[in-house]
């Protein structure tokens, strides 16, 4: 993918893209909003980073001034604020994401990985299938290997989620904030205690495991090993 | 003693005050209204005199005329002249000439008269030294008969014009003593405000330097001084709680900081005594980092509870329902409650007794039960019991997260919804203090009230708010 990074702290920049170009991503970097929003302009990215506090133009302003000139790219804000109404604030300016610091750079790597294969408004299919396991959300109704499972909605809300970004990793930040509304850190492992419900009926009894576990990271849905 | 210097500086000031800049002013009101009142009444005076002394003339003009038709010049001379020692006609002044040149004079002088009609004299006799002014002291009507006879009637006034100096005399003393009286008593009155100033700004100097527990004495000597100072005063109690609870704040910080900072530290020394070993690196990196976020999480909850707390608008509200907000995060924590071996249930409220409607942000409120929830977790002792329910009473809708684990002891529980307030036997739990404080600010924030009770065993905390 070819991402722009504007952030105006040279150390937080360094890190965001030394760190994506690591993992393959071809890396432009911009460090300031006016910078940052002549490059977005002038080249074609699969995906903006794009820090709120920035001299010259805010990143709020560089996402809308994007938005108004027709670039769609999208685009994940970064900022230490990290309170409700500041995120719904950057998700109306025309962000895709969001990421609040201190942030982990996996967690920006699987949110920047969900939206570069996010398709661009595509018709949901009928049914999606991972591996043996396929799934119909209108129907309400999983199989595996043919065989029905049983979910409830939580649950069928949870592999949804999931096998819509198969093959990706999902944070439990993510999880916790497209599932369920949270916004706050909890102080349980709700995260893996659902996964594990989800394991039990989707997974035991199979001989390919589809949930995985990233470690220090989250959770990820594969039909091959 | 900052302070010595101030009273020998105060009568200069004393001088500036409002209340003698008041005495004075009003004393001058009260001199020139005076004023006016004594001229009027000593024209009118003089004016009413005037005319009587007119008239008392007139009258004996015709009785003196009278009696010179009728007995002619020289037996009115004669009569006079008999008359004279009378006590009565020393009050007048004649003057009775006959053509022939007899003349009748008891004081009035000829060249003090006119042919005919009145006349003002200037005095006659040496004026008394307290009255030494020029002005005709005396009114004098005369007369020429048909034979020519002169007849003069005259009538000192000088007893008039004492009256309207004794009046003048009377109001420009009493004038004086008035505005004198006044000034000293705005004076006093200033000094007395002054000292009492002196006092309040001793009081705030003290407060500047530091003693936040000094108050404003009364300053007096108006309700309206003393509104002021209690007023002023309940303005800093309110700073001084103010100040009390950031106080608790920031050493709830600094604590809460150090205890997962040291933690941090105790990690990276570990990682480096266990560099070498590369499994032994990488579960050490995971635990400094899950620090790291615990201290990050710690700093979340500070700013979003401060900025609940300064009433800043969160999301927009909308109408929730009570029931479906108790079941969506019983559900979230179902398993992870029955992973701990404990029981959930759910009681998500009979609408019989009214709709469970509240007003609210969704966000907000699932956080507050979300912390409800994971406190009855974290606190129970063995297996979480967990019973969360929605219910009506009255115009209230009340949110219910009861456990049976070990509660809190009833003089803990309004401290224990305070800001990092940790009860001693939950310091080794995880937590940050903060939990119970946010539910309750959510509730204030919602118009209502999170309160603590028994639940025989265990805690039951019910989350008030108003039904829409």
């Amino acid at each position: 993918m070819k991402v722009l990074v504007v952030e105006d702290d040279p150390r937080t920049r360094a890190f965001v893209a030394g760190g994506l170009r690591e993992h393959g991503h071809t890396v432009d970097e911009a460090e300031s909003g006016s910078a940052g929003l002549e490059l977005a302009l002038l080249e074609k990215y699969d995906a903006l980073i794009v820090d709120r506090m920035l001299p010259h133009c805010a990143g709020l302003d560089l996402v809308r001034a994007a938005r108004a000139q027709g670039i769609e790219t999208p685009c994940i804000l970064l900022t230490a604020m990290g309170a409700v109404e500041d995120r719904v604030e950057g998700l109306n300016a025309g962000a895709d994401d969001y990421l609040v610091k201190p942030f982990a750079f996996s967690e920006l790597l699987a949110r920047l990985n969900a939206l570069g294969r996010r398709p661009p408004l595509a018709p949901q299919p009928d049914s999606l299938r991972v591996g043996d396991l396929e799934m119909d959300p209108a129907a309400h109704r999983v199989t595996r290997a043919g065989k029905a499972i049983e979910l409830t909605s939580h649950e069928f809300r949870l592999l949804e989620y999931l096998v819509r970004r198969a093959g990706q990793v999902v944070t439990r930040t993510m999880l916790l904030e497209a599932l369920w509304g949270f916004h706050f850190d909890p102080r349980t492992n709700i995260v893996d205690a659902h996964i594990s419900r989800l394991r039990a009926k989707v997974d035991r009894g199979f001989d390919t495991e589809l949930i995985r576990t990233v470690r220090g990271v989250g959770y990820a849905i594969r039909g091959t090993p | 003693m900052p302070f010595a210097a101030r009273p020998r500086s105060r009568l200069p000031r004393l001088l500036s005050t409002t209340s003698l800049r008041l005495a004075l002013t009003f004393s001058a009101i009260f001199g020139l209204g005076a004023a006016l009142l004594v001229a009027g009444i000593d024209y009118g005076l003089f004016r009413f005199a005037e005319t009587e002394v007119r008239e008392d003339l007139n009258h004996q003009m015709s009785i003196m005329r009278n009696d010179a038709e009728r007995l002619g010049g020289d037996e009115l001379i004669a009569m006079l002249e008999s008359q004279a020692r009378n006590r009565d006609a020393r009050r007048y002044l004649f003057l009775v000439v006959t053509p022939d040149g007899r003349t009748f004079s008891n004081g009035l002088a000829r060249g003090a008269v006119n042919a005919e009609g009145f006349r003002h004299n200037l005095p006659s006799k040496p004026r008394p030294a307290c009255w030494p002014d020029q002005k005709p002291d005396m009114l004098v009507l005369s007369h020429t008969a048909e034979d020519g006879t002169l007849l003069a009637i005259g009538r000192d006034t000088k007893h008039l014009d004492e009256l309207r100096g004794g009046i003048r005399t009377f109001a420009l003393w009493s004038g004086m003593g008035v505005i004198a009286l006044a000034i000293l008593a705005g004076l006093a009155l200033g000094y007395q405000f002054l000292r009492r100033l002196a006092g309040v700004n001793r009081s705030v100097e003290r407060i500047i330097s530091g003693d936040a527990s000094q108050r404003l004495p009364a300053i007096g000597p108006g309700r309206e001084f003393d509104d002021l100072a209690a007023n002023l005063n309940r303005m800093l109690d309110r700073q001084q709680a103010m100040m009390d609870a950031l106080k608790t704040v920031s050493e709830g910080i600094a604590h809460d900081l150090r205890t997962p900072l040291g933690r941090l530290r105790n990690r990276l020394e570990e990682l480096e005594g266990n560099a070498a070993d590369p499994r032994k690196r990488q579960a050490g990196i995971e635990l400094a980092m899950e620090e790291i976020d615990q201290i990050t999480a710690l700093f979340d909850s500070l700013l979003a509870l401060s900025q609940l707390e300064s009433g800043r608008p969160a999301s927009q509200s909308t109408p929730l329902d009570a029931g479906d907000l108790i079941e969506t995060v019983g559900e979230i924590y179902r398993p992870a409650i029955e992973d701990a071996g404990g029981t959930l249930r759910i009681l998500p409220g009979d609408r019989a007794t009214g709709p469970l409607t509240v007003h609210g942000t969704a966000s907000l409120l699932t956080q507050a039960l979300a912390n409800l929830v994971e406190n009855a977790m974290v606190h129970a002792d063995g297996r979480p019991d967990v019973t969360l329910e929605a219910r009506r009473r009255g115009d209230r809708v009340v949110f219910t997260v009861a456990d049976r684990g070990p509660g809190i002891p009833e003089t803990e529980r309004e401290k224990v919804l305070r800001r990092f307030y940790r009860m001693d036997r939950s310091r080794s739990r995880p937590g940050s203090g903060l939990g119970l404080a946010m539910g309750a600010a959510v509730a204030r924030w919602h118009g209502g009230e999170l309160t603590l009770s028994d639940n025989r065993p265990g805690l039951r905390a019910e989350l008030i708010l108003p039904a829409r």
